[in-house]
């Protein structure tokens, strides 16, 4: 994985992953969201979207790993990078393409969980670079 | 069963059917109009698309009732599958195209007499030019100034409206291969570019297929608003099971349908034109059969449901060696059409080449995402690969060729106990050698583009473009229409739509289906 780590430690250092005293709620999702994609302006709805198609296909357990892992990473870019590159439970990608594509794996092929927030679009948008929706 | 009376009934309200509508309604005649499916609102097509997860199926915002199902529906039973893709609903596919509206070429129409392939055509492009032009009128085309672009087709007057401008990439795209001895041109196209029959001018959205938002894209859904309007009457959500004759098997007196609770009716009717594409309209006459006539219905030659042709097509895309930005503006308006026709067309299938407009944003996404990519890095290439990641496509044309037929399932029926069309479809060595050179073309496209990660689809796949299952000829023992597309077994059975081609072309069949549907309607209130 080729880690961006100083934009993901920022959004690391900026927002320290608390401890999940029961499953994974939209919040700890979209805290765990902003850390990997480096993007702080994510839809609660999508990621509401996100949480319910990760657990009705059995993938939250991935994501889970992954915020247990960036949680103890805590600011330390390394620890940060070194648990997103062994994202053993592929919790990242998953992340990466919910959030860029809108799309999820489901068991009968892609589940839409967001359109106009998916960030490609975004990415693409005829905007200046500084454009706060960029 | 319940009956009622008209002097035209038609099955299948496509472009063919909604033509002949509207024209015969003006001209005051009784006109029914059927289709399989219901009627769309193209909000609510909108709103399927923009909840479906993959936005490049072009079919999936639309409904596929059971009664009226799509896709698998098809069996496949040939060396190939046959593509068969098409809306069974009001206005038919024209619900999603890329609404390109080339003629076609003067040779196209005497394949046989000219280069000894295929057949002939019992009329001429002269025959169809006058209705060329009237297509183009009510579909409302844009294209380019003939004075300026010959495209190959005469004509007599200009397109209805100027062609749209082209994106940054078509440009860079006709610069660069003219320079190289390419004849690139703009495509005619059924969209507005300005405001046109009160519909408003395309604004790019580059979302033609599978839904246009704003319907400056043409959809037949219009023209059977404006039968309608006229006095002609749509049923919806009537699947037709049989066409009735007299006991003689001569005139053709009426047909059944059947509702999705599987009730039927009948209607009467002084003729009948079947209008339900290539593929629906001999399933339906082959499963007309009765005692006076066992091989169904026109069907004395033998010939119904026979000489299947599709477009193949094979493609390439690559990364340009600069940003060219693919996905402004419609989805495709430029060709290469050096290979359209000549000398070559004894041997070699012809073929049109065009370049496809559409950014493939989420393909190149998803890809990068499972490379490891993430980050500012991933947002780079992104951005790096989308606007830089072009492909071409292309249609080769195919000869007609009695193996490649529709037939009737004896076993398969769908959920009405209608017996299910199946496809016997293969490929032969004339499209193959037009393939083969079609991919030399994409290497030599590719080189002077400066393209790198060439990738070549070199496996052929169909287009829908359904044409040949009723061909027309004039002598009935080998065609089942004849050059008006009447049936040369009963005379008050029409048929509009591409199963009457004698040949396919280089190019999607619309505007040719339009003004052959227009000229049958003039046949008709000629006193057909």
């Amino acid at each position: 994985m080729v880690l961006m780590v100083p934009r993901i430690a920022a959004a690391q250092a900026a927002e320290p992953l608390r401890p999940l005293s029961k499953d994974m709620d939209v919040e700890a999702l979209l805290a765990l969201s902003r850390a990997v994609t480096g993007h702080a302006d994510l839809s609660a709805e999508m990621a509401s979207r996100m949480l319910a198609v990760l657990a009705e296909t059995g993938r939250l357990a991935n994501v889970s790993a992954l915020y247990d892992a960036l949680r103890l990473a805590g600011s330390n870019a390394q620890a940060i990078a070194a648990a997103l590159k062994s994202d053993g439970e592929g919790g990242a990608k998953l992340l990466l393409r919910g959030w860029y594509t809108g799309l999820l794996p489901g068991p009968k092929g892609p589940i839409l969980i967001g359109y106009e927030d998916a960030l490609m679009g975004r990415v693409v948008a005829d905007l200046p670079p500084d454009h706060p929706k960029r | 069963m319940s009956e009622a009376d008209c002097d035209t009934l038609i099955v299948g309200a496509g472009l063919a059917g909604a033509l002949v509508a509207y024209r015969l309604a003006l001209k005051g005649q009784r006109v029914v109009l059927l289709d399989a499916g219901p009627r769309l609102e193209r909000s609510d097509i909108i709103a399927a698309f923009r909840a479906a997860p993959r936005k490049n199926d072009f079919m999936a915002p639309y409904p596929s009732p059971p009664h009226a199902p799509q896709g698998e529906y098809v069996i496949q039973k040939g060396a190939m599958p046959f593509k068969a893709q098409y809306i069974r609903a009001v206005g038919g596919t024209t619900w999603h195209w890329a609404a390109i509206a080339w003629r076609f070429l003067p040779a196209d129409f005497c394949m046989r007499s000219t280069y000894g392939v295929g057949r002939d055509w019992p009329i001429a492009y002269d025959d169809l030019e006058p209705y060329y032009q009237q297509a183009e009128t009510e579909l409302g085309v844009a294209g380019p100034d003939p004075a300026k672009e010959d495209l190959g087709s005469p004509r007599r007057a200009p397109y209805p409206m100027p062609a749209a401008p082209l994106s940054y990439m078509d440009r860079e795209f006709a610069n660069k291969l003219k320079a190289h001895g390419f004849r690139v041109v703009a495509e005619p196209a059924a969209r507005n570019s300005v405001a046109y029959d009160e519909r408003p001018a395309c604004c790019g959205a580059n979302n033609c297929m599978p839904i246009c938002p704003t319907g400056a894209l043409y959809c037949a859904a219009m023209h059977v608003a404006k039968a309608e309007a006229a006095g002609a009457r749509l049923i919806e959500n009537a699947v037709a099971c049989h066409v009735e004759t007299d006991a003689e098997g001569r005139l053709v007196t009426g047909l059944r349908y059947r509702r999705p609770d599987g009730s039927d009716a009948r209607i009467i009717a002084r003729r009948i034109v079947l209008a339900a594409n290539g593929i629906e309209t001999p399933k339906l006459m082959l499963i007309s059969r009765s005692d006076a006539l066992p091989q169904g219905v026109g069907n004395s030659s033998g010939q119904v449901g026979r000489n299947l042709m599709d477009h193949l097509n094979v493609g390439v895309s690559f990364l340009w060696d600069r940003p060219i930005f693919p996905g402004r503006g419609p989805q495709e308006m430029s060709a290469i059409v050096d290979y359209r026709d000549g000398p070559f067309r004894s041997s070699e299938a012809a073929r049109k080449l065009h370049l496809v407009n559409m950014a493939d944003l989420a393909g190149v996404t998803a890809a990068l995402i499972e490379q490891g990519l993430s980050g500012p890095e991933l947002e780079r290439q992104i951005r790096h690969r989308v606007a830089r990641r072009a492909a071409i496509d292309c249609f080769i044309e195919q000869l007609p060729d009695l193996e490649n037929r529709i037939q009737a399932s004896r076993t398969e029926m769908d959920i009405l106990g209608i017996p299910r069309p199946e496809a016997v479809y293969s490929v032969d060595d004339y499209v193959r050698r037009g393939i083969k050179e079609t991919l030399r073309s994409y290497r030599r496209i590719a080189a002077v583009l400066g393209a790198t990660e060439v990738k070549l689809r070199a496996s052929p796949s169909g287009s829908s473009h359904m044409m040949g299952t009723t061909i027309m000829g004039d002598d009935p023992r080998h065609a089942v229409v004849n050059r008006e597309c009447r049936s040369h077994d009963h005379p008050n059975l029409f048929i509009a739509g591409s199963s009457v081609f004698a040949s396919g072309g280089t190019v999607n069949p619309s505007l040719t289906i339009a003004a052959l549907a227009l000229r049958l309607a003039d046949t008709i209130t000629a006193g057909g």
